[in-house]
């Protein structure tokens, strides 16, 4: 039970943001950004939306416009706190954000733990210089993943070939269910089936989409759907080139893996990290961070189990962590076919759904 | 080498200390309190002094220079910390160092993922209402110790300890003799050469193979402090004590009881839930960029002429240089001090 009301809550979550009431300060910014936004705050203090929103107990019936909360009120202080602290102490630079005090937790911890650690020498600028100098360069870590992968042929089809993947999708709370995922020419098809209610899909193309959820089906706006588009490739693996700012940051050890740590800014001012394992060539993890008024907001990509299809290394698990609980899942392929012909009627958009009989 | 250098750099820091030069933000303080506030910087960064002031292998420290960008910026920082609590946060000391840093030099910018789904719906805050009475805690931990009868022996003005002290890993033996507000140590120096110390009014001198010598005003300051802390518990409450939280130290419960000396140091006191007896004093005090935390921790309570006290006693700073450890060997409360070895020897 507790669980359904967590999803409904959610959902009506998102349509109460799409009406964006009583935003004060985290002003322009889309529905799915905002959201964003919100999730980011509530998973630097550990809290879930009802620690500052007003919500009636065991219903689905959430205010969030609503001032009555004074942790709401404490928190719009410390919103504005946030952006004046960036602006004169970081020149405008996003350096603070909620989590940078709060680390997960409700209340900050502004004292020094006692007794304190042994003190390491401090590195010269010189030997931190060295250090940098010593690491390889970036584009010798790519061209390790590019033969990984299985060569240049195999990146153009990794990011070009029609695609059929199947498997199974776990979220962080929950039973795991089929997933299935069809690529062909600008459109991706994600279809799921949960355990309990009726199958879901969502198509995203160049030109706009659909989605069959709960409430049944309905059309996505090209910009709807290029924001679904990029959210789902957050599952894609990491596909070359990078960019020409690419460099690579230090050495790290990812689940017991040596790693290379690559860090680039993408066109879009978002910034990323991937970890190359050092060993095998492969990419193991990658972290997305776009800017928000209050922080750098992560998405992080695990990849594991990479197997070779058709003369392609393609990973076969496949993580997906963000700061929204909606955003995190696991994905475990049992089969993926690169090249194969997808059947176009796929992505065609199903019958709407009726209107609701007036009562 | 880079040990002598250090060790040298301690006691070059402490003199320089006492001069203070070109300190603009973090102005009347005493040496001491300037020095703890400044290792309270360097724990929440965890670095070494040298990490803002300069050192170099022949000239030594120039705390007083400004010419490493680090220490600009720290001085942007303090500045900035010291802005935030005024604005956002009146009257409360909210955002430290360490706040942001936690121990590092880069702070975390971004949540850790993947992360725990957060409870829903929110749970309400512990209430603290069926947490023991202060009074009681007090009253459980006065039995443990030995009742009135031990109360009464710990009043008294005398004591002698005789121990093993450790600090930054060194153990070397300790004797203090201890009448009223005099006290009076003797310990062996890094070379094996004795070492004397005594304290008394606002005086004091030491002893060492020097000669002897008036104490400064910073070292009569540390010794004091570092005597309190050290000092047997008073079994007293501090002012508006409250019985705050359940903690976990070591694989003991305890109740901690918090309330606040005057109205600039706090006290908290950890008591065993279930022995009664104290196990950890905080003292926290109030400086520009935080409060500055002192902790004792006590263990291996064992009779002292009818009191039960800790023969093992250790006492946390921000200061990892002045933290040390004691284990008694013998603990003689009212014992007869000869007052004599209080006077400065001639």
């Amino acid at each position: 039970m507790r669980k359904i009301i967590f999803v409904l809550a959610i959902i009506a979550a998102v349509s109460a943001r799409a009406e964006q009431k009583n935003v004060q300060l985290l002003t322009n910014l889309s529905d799915a950004q905002l959201g964003l936004v919100m999730d980011n705050i509530a998973s630097s203090l550990g809290v879930h939306c009802d620690f500052c929103h007003v919500h009636k107990e065991g219903t689905h019936d959430w205010d969030m416009a609503s001032d009555d909360k004074q942790e709401k009120k404490t928190a719009r202080e410390m919103i504005r706190m946030v952006i004046d602290l960036n602006e004169k102490s970081f020149h405008n630079q996003p350096r603070v954000g909620c989590y940078t005090c709060h680390l997960g937790k409700e209340h900050p911890s502004p004292a020094v733990a006692l007794p304190v650690p042994p003190i390491p020498p401090t590195k010269s600028h010189e030997a931190e210089e060295a250090e940098r100098k010593a690491l390889p360069a970036a584009k010798d870590i790519l061209a390790k993943y590019v033969t990984a992968l299985g060569g240049d042929d195999a990146v153009k089809k990794l990011s070009t070939a029609s695609m059929t993947a199947k498997g199974t999708r776990a979220g962080a709370a929950g039973p795991a269910f089929p997933v299935e995922v069809y690529r062909s020419g600008g459109n991706v098809l994600i279809r799921t089936t949960p355990p309990e209610g009726p199958a879901m899909a969502q198509m995203y193309g160049t030109e706009g989409g659909w989605m069959v959820g709960r409430q049944g089906s309905r059309t996505l706006n090209a910009a709807d759907a290029a924001q679904g588009l990029a959210a789902s490739r957050a599952y894609d693996p990491v596909i070359p080139p990078l960019p020409d700012n690419a460099r690579v940051l230090g050495k790290a050890t990812i689940d017991g893996h040596e790693a290379w740590t690559v860090g680039a800014s993408l066109p879009d001012k978002s910034r990323e990290r991937i970890w190359f394992d050092a060993t095998t060539g492969l990419a193991i993890r990658r972290l997305v961070t776009i800017t928000s008024p209050v922080g750098q907001i992560p998405t992080q990509t695990d990849y594991d189990d990479y197997r070779d299809v058709a003369g392609v290394k393609v990973p076969f698990t496949v993580r997906v962590s963000g700061v929204s609980g909606g955003g995190s899942s696991t994905r475990k392929y049992t089969s993926i076919e690169l090249g194969a012909p997808v059947d176009e009627k796929l992505f065609a958009a199903p019958p709407p759904t009726p209107p609701p009989a007036p009562k | 080498m880079r040990k002598l250098i250090l060790a040298v750099a301690i006691v070059a820091a402490a003199s320089a200390r006492g001069e203070q030069k070109n300190v603009q933000l973090l102005t009347n303080m005493s040496d001491l309190q300037l020095q703890r506030t400044m290792n309270f910087m360097r724990a929440s960064l965890g670095v070494h002094c040298d990490f803002c002031h300069v050192v170099d292998d022949k000239t030594g420290w120039d705390f007083a220079s400004d010419s490493k960008p680090e220490k600009k910026t720290a001085r942007e920082m303090i500045r900035m910390v010291l802005d935030i609590n005024a604005k956002n946060f009146p009257g409360r000391l909210q955002v430290t160092c360490h706040t942001c840093h936690g121990g590092k030099i880069h702070p975390a910018g971004l949540p850790e993922l993947p992360q725990k789904p957060p409870p829903f719906p929110t749970p309400a805050e512990e209430s603290r209402k069926g947490y023991p009475d202060p009074k009681d805690l007090l009253a459980k931990y006065v039995a443990a110790i030995g009742g009135e009868p031990a109360l009464k022996k710990l009043a008294a003005p005398t004591r002698i300890e005789k121990a093993t002290r450790e600090v930054t890993g060194k153990p070397s033996p300790i004797e203090i003799y201890t009448a009223g507000d005099r006290i009076y140590f003797s310990t062996v120096g890094p070379e094996g050469n004795k070492v004397e110390q005594a304290v008394s009014g606002d005086g004091g001198w030491v002893r060492n193979k020097e000669g002897v010598h008036p104490l400064r005003p910073s070292d009569l300051e540390n010794i004091r402090g570092s005597a309190n802390a050290y000092a047997p518990f008073d079994a007293k409450l501090p002012d508006k004590a409250l019985t705050f939280a359940k903690e976990k130290i070591g694989d003991h419960d305890t109740w901690e009881v918090a309330g606040q000396l005057d109205d600039k140091t706090r006290e908290r006191l950890y008591f065993d839930a279930s022995s009664g007896l104290l196990l950890r004093r905080v003292i926290t005090r109030v400086s520009p960029i935080g409060r500055i935390p002192e902790q004792t921790d006590y263990d291996d309570y064992r009779d002292a002429g009818g009191v039960k006290l800790p023969f093992s006693v250790r006492l946390s700073l921000v200061d990892p240089w002045s933290s040390s450890a004691r284990t008694y060997t013998s603990i003689e409360l009212g014992a007869p001090v000869d007052e004599t070895i209080f006077e400065m020897p001639k």
